[in-house]
């Protein structure tokens, strides 16, 4: 049987073209994105009802309901709703809070820095104890196997219940760090632990296996019978190589690490735009929702946009390769 | 990755490329790699299938004896919740309920992600362009704002759950699969068959699903595990399960505010994810090491 | 009902000389701490007063303004940044200001504040606003002195005034309100890190002695921390000082930190409300049998609290209106509730469904489910998000059950004209005496026989049961062993401040 070997991933692809390609299709994919995006938004809810319910108490009677709809603009006809909310989209102005009357895109902003700051913390142990482990299993040791296992086992552990631990023991019990909060330099340690649990070995297990495939890939063994020594083998071709499938999944776990921040930031009490977005969506706070998924739809694109030039920067034989690798099949 | 520890042992040592040693290697390893792989899952679907029989109800209550603790702290079994219900039948029930839900999403996320990766490698131009934003996009939006509001729509329930878990799921599959099923259309040999008259229904049947039935198991296996993980994330958010479904996340849930006179409850469903999640990944590991011997590339992790 | 008095007389015998005279020294007490930080569950969405509506709202609102009366501990309405505030008819309220009182800019406070107040509240888009709208004129008499003039007896207007009546400074705008708010009350807000905290620096300009109580800290921060074993392990691991909502299986975790939990009950009532309008609940029996089904005391003293109590009916306890110690609750008797069930024709039971806020008390419904499939009702658990929820009071095709508590309930005007009345916006249920008798207590000015009026609709929702009663909630709060002298107010705003009766 035919073998498809080696570099498959689509971005390998994707750098055969040229950098503006590149951003051109991302700029695109923004277009594209924002308004899945917002139809999304829009679709969800009002199909669930009423959108002052969420925001207006039970008790409000039915006249000032239907007069905040029409200050709303939400007994417009829908597909009036429909255009000037895209539109809306597009332009950036998301118009104000219907829960707290603040711009919506203001709020937002507000609380995407501390958001920021625990993915980031949290990427960032993951990549240096991800990569840091794999390499370290690349050395012989009798407890291998056992180790080995390591990641498998840090895949399954569930931030909630990982947190609720890790703040048992590190903040009740020993007293060591704060139970919650961003208000000293030490709080951000146990909720960046939580959430980075499952990156790093995430990122561990993929980095290992990539370095495997490489070892045995056409192109390293033709450097290797060229008589290249191990240690030039390793920087120039495995390292490289390997390093590129998990930084295109790095750039991939953007959106997914932001969404699954709601979790640790509601255990921590982190003041990160996940809770904000979880509360705004159950108050049907359409603006601040709607700004939510555009700003974090815009960044994630962005990141992705980042890893795609860095990709072609580590590597830019990728398209000899590729064609080695099809040429192979 | 642990499959190969022959090789990478020796870093220092450089192989001789030419000998075609890697079939057997890989096979040597996999005999002795097979059995305890599997036995954490077999172990876990033995008990979800057995132990109902003989525990007892997980849903009957006895507020008398809520918060028992676990036996050597006094009690038996698990010990008991919040409502007195027995802690080892709702841990069994619960894995049960939370390994059902996570394969059929496993499995629609699988049916949806392999028809667009294909349609997408095989056909390409704009049927790739389309699937390529789609998936992108997915991976743009936040997962659990949308949830969220899928909830907020059609009100919380296992079918509403399951559309979010598929509906982002389902471009895992569509990433690799596009990307395998480009490399291989465009495979001599497919060229060959093509330029000699094979219609593309011919040539997906021959050529493409035996190359990507492998890969499409190994992933589809994975997904399993980080499906349950996503799943009790939701219904720890209160945007899962609905409370009658017993489920791993829920009982995680309810032990949260007894962490003090019950910690048994939250302690043991945790490690219970963490067992039903491991295992899985394990079974998936030997997959790939078994069905996937020589094709190497796509890790789904 | 002896422990309560009209309004008026209760303004004059307590708060015009005992108060009046512990004013005149400004100097805080020697125990002030210099910093409290309070754990709440959620963050004020609001602290537009015409705008608040919740707990969290209110802890933060009204340690910033200060109301013209206020309920004491024995549910009494009380004169706060008022002097004197009396009525004979219910029609024209007599407001006497403190003289002497500035807002947090330094201007003074004037009668204006209150006129500033009802044009607020009546010209926003608001549930209070509606009520407001009885409200004819503030007429203002001079800087200290003003006449608050209903357009008919509206004897349940103090008790909204605690809430909404809050002294509004010269200039606002709904900028301010919503984010720069500037009262006159005991703390002045310092920041607002959204999603974070609020600081609030104590009023030194602030009048000490008032029922709502002196400060009791230089600082105070409200940091939100939704969940509630993290915020034990605040209060345990010293970060926190106050803690709100501590749940029943977490308070001796409270007190093996070195810290209290206080438990007390509060004025709200916890209920699952039951659709009459269509069968198998437009049969009285049926709804009777339900009540009679469930072991409500085991459940609360399991999982409540056991300072929960029973109820007779939907009036949580002798502080508020309407509460009738001498009426007792249904007991639990599955026994009897079957033989109303067969009555009703129901023998072989039915299947139903109770709907739910998945962020609630879960449990509870749950163990009331156990115990209604012991009489033949299977009931169906249905989890909504809040939004639906509350979209579904009114709605026929929704659950005939739900789990819900309504608070404060000090008067319990809003709550009877929401889900009692015929014509609420909330309501399933229809029975015309009790329709009436919500009319009457409405207009009724002495205090007296409006107690006597709820009393009596007391009686009739349990003859013709429109809920299944269950308990007054019961708040639990971990408070720091720092702090001395705190206690809970009936109300559960989580305020830092050291009541002096």
């Amino acid at each position: 049987m035919p073998r498809a070997i080696g570099l498959p991933l689509h971005h390998r692809i994707i750098h055969l073209e040229p950098m503006l390609r590149i951003i051109a299709t991302r700029i695109v994919q923004i277009i594209v994105t924002l308004w899945l995006a917002s139809t999304l938004v829009f679709v969800m809810i009002h199909l669930s009802g009423d959108p002052t319910q969420g925001f207006l108490p039970p008790g409000v009677s039915p006249e000032l309901r239907e007069q905040m709809r029409q200050k709303l603009g939400l007994d417009d006809p829908m597909l009036q709703q429909y255009l000037r909310f895209i539109g809306r989209g597009f332009t950036g102005d998301f118009g104000d809070s219907w829960r707290d009357g603040r711009p919506a895109l203001e709020s937002v902003l507000n609380r995407l820095p501390a958001t920021l700051q625990l993915t980031g913390a949290a990427l960032l142990l993951a990549v240096v104890t991800g990569f840091g482990f794999a390499l370290l299993m690349q050395r012989p040791s009798r407890f291998r196997q056992v180790l080995a296992l390591l990641p498998s086992f840090g895949q399954a552990v569930p931030t909630f219940w990982l947190g609720a631990m890790l703040m048992m023991i590190f903040a009740v019990r020993a007293g060591w760090l704060p139970s919650s909060g961003n208000h000293s330099a030490a709080a951000i340690i146990l909720p960046a632990l939580t959430l980075a649990l499952h990156p790093a070995s995430t990122i561990a297990r993929l980095f290992a296996t990539s370095m495997e495939d490489v070892t045995h890939a056409d192109y390293v063994r033709t450097a290797r019978s060229k008589g290249l020594s191990q240690r030039a083998v390793t920087t120039h071709h495995i390292a490289p190589n390997a390093l590129l499938p998990t930084v295109a999944y790095i750039g991939l776990q953007a959106g997914f690490l932001i969404g699954g921040a709601v979790v640790v930031e509601s255990l921590f009490a982190w003041p990160g735009v996940g809770r904000l977005a979880l509360q705004s969506a159950v108050q049907r706070d359409l603006p601040v929702v709607h700004a939510f998924v555009a700003v974090t739809a815009l960044g994630v694109i962005g990141i992705n946009l980042l890893v795609d030039l860095i990709q072609v920067v580590i590597d830019p034989r990728l398209r000899s390769h590729t064609i080695q690798a099809v040429a192979n099949g | 990755m642990m499959t190969l520890s022959s090789h990478s042992s020796s870093p220092g040592v450089s192989r001789d490329i030419t000998q075609p040693d890697r079939r057997e290697d890989r096979r040597a390893l996999v005999n002795v790699v097979i059995p305890w792989r599997l036995v954490p899952l077999v172990l876990l679907l033995t008990a979800v299938s057995v132990l109902p029989a003989i525990l007892s109800s997980p849903t009957t209550q006895s507020l008398a004896d809520r918060l028992t603790p676990p036996f050597g702290f006094g009690g038996t079994g698990l010990g008991t919740d919040g409502l007195g219900r027995d802690l080892l039948a709702r841990i069994i029930t619960g894995t049960r309920n939370s390994l059902a839900i996570s394969i059929v999403a496993a499995t629609g996320a699988s049916l949806l992600g392999i028809t667009a990766g294909v349609l997408a490698g095989m056909l390409g131009g704009w049927a790739d362009r389309i699937v390529e934003l789609l998936v992108e996009s997915v991976l743009a939006i936040p997962f659990i704002t949308v949830g969220l509001m899928v909830t907020a729509t059609i009100g919380q329930s296992t079918t509403s759950m399951l559309l979010l878990l598929i509906g982002t799921g389902w471009i895992t599959h569509a990433q690799i699969l596009r990307a395998q099923a480009r490399m291989v259309s465009q495979a001599e040999y497919v060229i060959a068959a093509s330029a000699m008259g094979a219609s593309k229904a011919h040539i997906a049947r021959r050529h493409l699903v035996p190359n990507l039935l492998p890969i499409s198991i190994v992933v589809y296996f994975q997904q399993i595990g980080s499906m349950l993980l996503w799943s009790a994330s939701l219904t720890w958010l209160g945007i899962g399960a609905p409370i009658e479904q017993i489920s791993l996340g829920g009982i995680v849930r309810d032990g949260q505010d007894l962490l003090y006179n019950g910690w048994w409850v939250s302690l043991f469903a945790g490690l219970a994810i963490i067992y039903v999640v491991t295992s899985l990944n394990l079974a998936a590991d030997w997959l790939r090491i078994v069905i996937d011997p020589v094709q190497k590339g796509h890790r789904p992790l | 009902m002896s422990t309560r008095r009209s309004f008026v007389a209760s303004s004059l015998a307590v708060a015009a000389v005992p108060l009046a005279t512990r004013a005149q020294s400004a100097t805080p007490a020697a125990d002030l701490l210099p910093e409290i930080v309070i754990d709440l569950s959620g963050e004020p969405d609001n602290l537009t007063p015409a705008l608040s509506y919740s707990t969290r709202d209110w802890s933060v609102m009204h340690s910033i303004y200060d109301s013209l009366v206020d309920f004491a501990p024995d549910g009494q309405i009380l004169p706060q940044a008022a002097e004197v505030f009396e009525s004979d008819d219910a029609i024209t309220f007599r407001v006497r200001l403190r003289a002497g009182m500035i807002f947090h800019d330094g201007s003074p406070v004037t009668t204006a504040a209150i006129t500033r107040n009802v044009e607020h509240i009546k010209s926003a888009d608001s549930q209070i606003s509606d009520l407001y709208q009885v409200i004819t004129e503030v007429r203002q008499i001079d800087d200290l002195n003003a006449e608050i003039v209903c357009v008919e007896p509206s004897p349940w207007l103090p008790s909204q005034l605690v809430v909404w009546g809050v002294l509004l400074p010269e200039g606002f705008t709904d900028e301010s309100l919503a984010s720069a708010p500037i009262g006159s009350g005991p703390y002045i807000l310092e920041s607002w890190e959204q999603g974070s905290a609020i600081t609030l620096v104590r009023n030194p300009d602030y009048h000490l002695g008032s029922p709502k109580g002196d400060p009791l800290a230089e600082r105070v921060t409200y940091r939100f921390v939704p969940e509630a074993a993290t915020r034990v392990a605040d209060l345990t691991t010293g970060l926190a000082h106050l803690i709100d909502a501590v749940p029943k299986d977490q308070l001796g975790a409270v007190a093996d930190g070195g810290n209290v939990a206080v438990s007390s009950p509060v004025l709200a009532t916890a209920f699952i409300r039951i659709a009459t309008d269509a069968a198998p609940f437009d049969e009285p029996r049926v709804c009777q049998a339900v009540n009679h089904a469930v072991d409500v005391q085991a459940i609360a003293d399991a999982l409540v609290s056991t300072e929960a109590k029973r109820l007779a009916s939907v009036f949580p306890d002798a502080r508020g209106l309407g509460f009738d110690a001498s009426l007792s609750p249904f007991a639990y008797d599955p026994e009897k509730a079957k033989e109303l069930l067969a009555e009703a024709g129901y023998a072989d039971g039915f299947v139903t469904e109770a709907q739910i806020t998945a962020t609630s008390r879960t449990d509870v419904l749950e163990a009331v489910a156990e115990q209604l499939a012991a009489v033949g009702i299977k009931v169906n658990i249905v989890t909504s998000e809040l939004a639906t929820f509350n979209q579904d009071w009114s709605n026929t095709d929704a659950p005939a059950l739900r789990y819900a508590s309504w608070r404060p309930m000090y008067d319990p005007f809003t709550f009877v004209n929401l889900l009692v009345n015929s014509e609420g916006y909330l309501s399933r249920y229809s029975n015309p005496t009790a329709d009436e008798l919500i009319r009457s207590a409405a207009i009724e000015p002495a205090t007296e026989s409006r107690d006597a009026i709820y009393q009596e609709l007391g009686r009739t929702l349990q003859d013709q049961p429109g809920f299944i009663y269950l308990w007054n909630l019961v708040t639990n709060v971990g408070v720091s062993s720092q702090i001395e002298g705190w206690s809970p107010r009936g109300d559960d705003y989580v305020l830092a401040l050291r009541r002096t009766q």
